[in-house]
């Protein structure tokens, strides 16, 4: 299956560290995007209850959400390639082992570098675009130029993520017999089962659940 | 190279690059990229991909995901997962099977609050299948239930997964949440008419609980109120049009964010910990749509989905058949990849097939995403199963899979009335069409 986890142990080499410190920057842009999920959620009750109740309505609602969404749209996908996220099929690789894994998932990633670099280019060039032609939403003429710099900006995070993962894999498959560094490892469906329960699991066991507790084991 | 046959190659290219492990996003985006550049020249054809890349998301429609997302992580905080299954212990306990069937319903109910099978099949586990076993039901059957019921969350709004169909299909998003209800529910009812069915021949299977005063009846209701609520918001909002999927998507997490306030279960940590678990998957699903778009520009280009349809409907067969087939291609993908993946992958290319046979979008979204879910508890991967089996060791995994068998035909059945009679899925979006137009 496609998730996976980032197997970094506690090793203190150069890969390593720059894998941890990286990792740092990607918790705390994800955080931010994770921010602005929750404003989102306060920002349309505001505007449901502005309309309904005080018959105010935000103006121009849907602008914002529309220049600013791209910081939860972008933003974390080196925090989900770290974790393994994106999806995949892992059915022919699974069987792989030794150099000829590493090598292939080193060409995978690679892959995804070339991607990325192609866009962060191109989606620059969007946005210089967009800030010389001084470009702006049509309701209430919100520049737009704020959500096409995320674009470039959260690609290049994904790019670095990525060398360190060509790094990553490509030491291995220089020398199969190195301990795996900043890269996902693949899990069969049971590891990937466990690590959802352990997802869920977490939330549930904290904390008082509700007051039908206590009928419920009666 | 011709625009057909570069269609044609950009398909190759994708599987092989999807079979040697590329990330879906990543296959698709540069399979895009590569086309539009050998189309039109790198400059018009990358740039092109560049300005896709943040147009093709940066819509408002799409805003609706991460809080669609949000509300399923919250719902854990807000306790309704007990309080659901109380509740539907209370009312159906005294059925043959009946904590079995309490399960179905309140996997059902929780599915209103959560989108994910996964989760819904692990938390279950960890709620229903204890009482199940106290009571002396078959573990198998116990196991299955959980398994099965978890996939009811991808149909019965609010489900991701739909809304994910709607926009690379560009159909109504509120017209298909709408639609997953009934067959949402009707999966349900014949999930529950076979365990009555099962318990009455064979009463080992399962025996009835005792009956509750029904004052306790209605007290259990009130503690599962929050569900109800947030089914009158989602599909109330809906249906009428007095909001937009994305304003329904926020009130609802908002609301289910207060009860777990109310009940002192949301602590800071708890909501970063949501927050990010949202920010995650809304960051996957993204990737893999703008990603997916940029290829399916160039696939425009190409003309090979129109040349796909026409093949379609050249065939001389009845669609029927044809529509069958293509069901079973997504039973043969789904045992080998994720949901999202694989239908981000296909419908680009079988969607235009399909509405050249005559199939309604809408109803076809419906029957497609009840296939992803049937193949989240078949083996060889099985999802639901191995969660349940992770949670609850004890019931070996073949146990698991033999409880769900009986399910597995359920689902069938249900996919068969569903292609039967298209109206049990259309009659909603329909009348809400006819509500707000009206």
């Amino acid at each position: 299956m496609a998730q996976a986890q980032t197997q970094n142990g506690r090793q203190n080499s150069a890969l390593s560290s720059i894998d941890r410190f990286f990792g740092r920057i990607e918790d705390a842009v994800t955080l931010f995007a994770a921010a602005f999920i929750f404003l989102l959620m306060l920002f349309v009750v505001c505007e449901v209850i502005g309309r309904y109740v005080f018959n105010r309505p935000i103006p121009g609602a849907i602008d914002w959400i529309e220049v600013y969404m791209a910081i939860f749209a972008f933003l974390p996908a080196a925090y989900a390639q770290r974790l393994g996220v994106h999806v995949r099929m892992e059915l022919v690789v699974a069987k792989m082992r030794g150099r000829l894994l590493w090598g292939v998932e080193c060409f995978a990633v690679c892959i995804g570098v070339v991607y990325c670099l192609i866009i962060i280019d191109k989606s620059w060039e969007h946005f210089l675009r967009s800030i010389i032609e001084g470009d702006s939403t049509i309701d209430v003429q919100l520049q737009t130029w704020p959500g096409k710099l995320v674009v470039p900006i959260a690609l290049v995070l994904l790019c670095i993520r990525l060398i360190i993962q060509v790094w990553g894999y490509g030491r291995l498959a220089l020398d199969p017999d190195k301990v795996p560094q900043a890269v996902p490892v693949i899990m069969d469906a049971a590891e990937h089962a466990r690590a959802e329960i352990e997802e869920v699991m977490g939330r549930e066991s904290e904390g008082p659940t509700d007051p039908s507790d206590g009928s419920s084991k009666a | 190279m011709d625009p057909f046959n570069a269609g044609l190659v950009s398909v190759a290219f994708i599987i092989g690059m999807v079979v040697l492990g590329v990330r879906v996003a990543y296959a698709s985006g540069i399979a895009g990229v590569i086309g539009l550049i050998m189309l039109r020249g790198y400059d018009p054809g990358a740039g092109l991909a560049g300005l896709l890349a943040h147009s093709q998301v940066s819509h408002v429609t799409l805003s609706v995901l991460p809080m669609f997302i949000l509300i399923g992580f919250l719902a854990f905080y807000a306790g309704l997962t007990r309080s659901a299954f109380y509740a539907a212990r209370c009312w159906l306990g005294t059925l043959p099977g009946g904590l079995a069937v309490a399960t179905v319903f309140a996997t059902a109910g929780f599915a209103a609050v959560s989108g994910a099978s996964t989760a819904t099949a692990a938390v279950f586990s960890r709620v229903a299948i204890p009482e199940m076993l106290k009571y002396g039901y078959e573990r198998s059957l116990a196991a299955g239930v959980v398994a099965a019921g978890g996939t009811l969350a991808s149909l019965i709004p609010p489900s991701a997964i739909l809304v994910i169909y709607a926009i690379i299909v560009e159909e109504s998003v509120g017209a298909l949440l709408l639609a997953g209800f009934i067959p949402g529910a009707l999966s349900a009812v014949i999930y529950a008419a076979l365990i009555i069915f099962r318990c009455k021949l064979n009463p080992s299977l399962g025996a009835p609980v005792s009956a509750v005063p029904l004052a306790e009846k209605f007290r259990s209701l009130a503690g599962a109120s929050g569900i109800f609520f947030v089914i009158f918001i989602i599909l109330g909002g809906i249906y009428t049009g007095v909001m937009t999927p994305t304003e329904v998507g926020g009130v609802a997490a908002f609301v289910i964010f207060l009860i777990a306030l109310a009940k002192r279960n949301m602590s800071l940590a708890n909501l970063r910990e949501s927050l990010m678990e949202t920010a995650k998957l809304t960051v996957f699903i993204f990737t893999i749509i703008w990603s997916i778009l940029i290829y399916v520009r160039f696939l425009g280009f190409s003309g090979l989905p129109e040349a796909f349809a026409t093949f379609i409907v050249s065939i001389d067969v009845p669609p029927l058949v044809v529509m069958i087939l293509i069901l079973l291609a997504y039973v043969v993908l789904g045992m080998f990849m994720d949901g999202i993946g694989m239908l981000l992958l296909t419908l680009p290319v079988v969607y235009p097939a399909v509405t050249a046979l005559g199939y309604d979008p809408v109803w076809f979204g419906i029957i497609i995403v009840k296939m992803v879910e049937v193949c989240l508890v078949t083996p060889p991967i099985g999802l639901n199963c191995f969660v349940v089996n992770g949670v609850r060791p004890d019931i070996p995994l073949e146990e698991v899979f033999k409880g769900i068998w009986p399910f597995f035909v359920a689902d069938i059945i249900t996919v068969a009335v569903l292609v039967a009679f298209p109206g049990i899925v259309l009659w909603l979006p329909r009348l809400m069409i006819q509500n707000i137009v009206g």
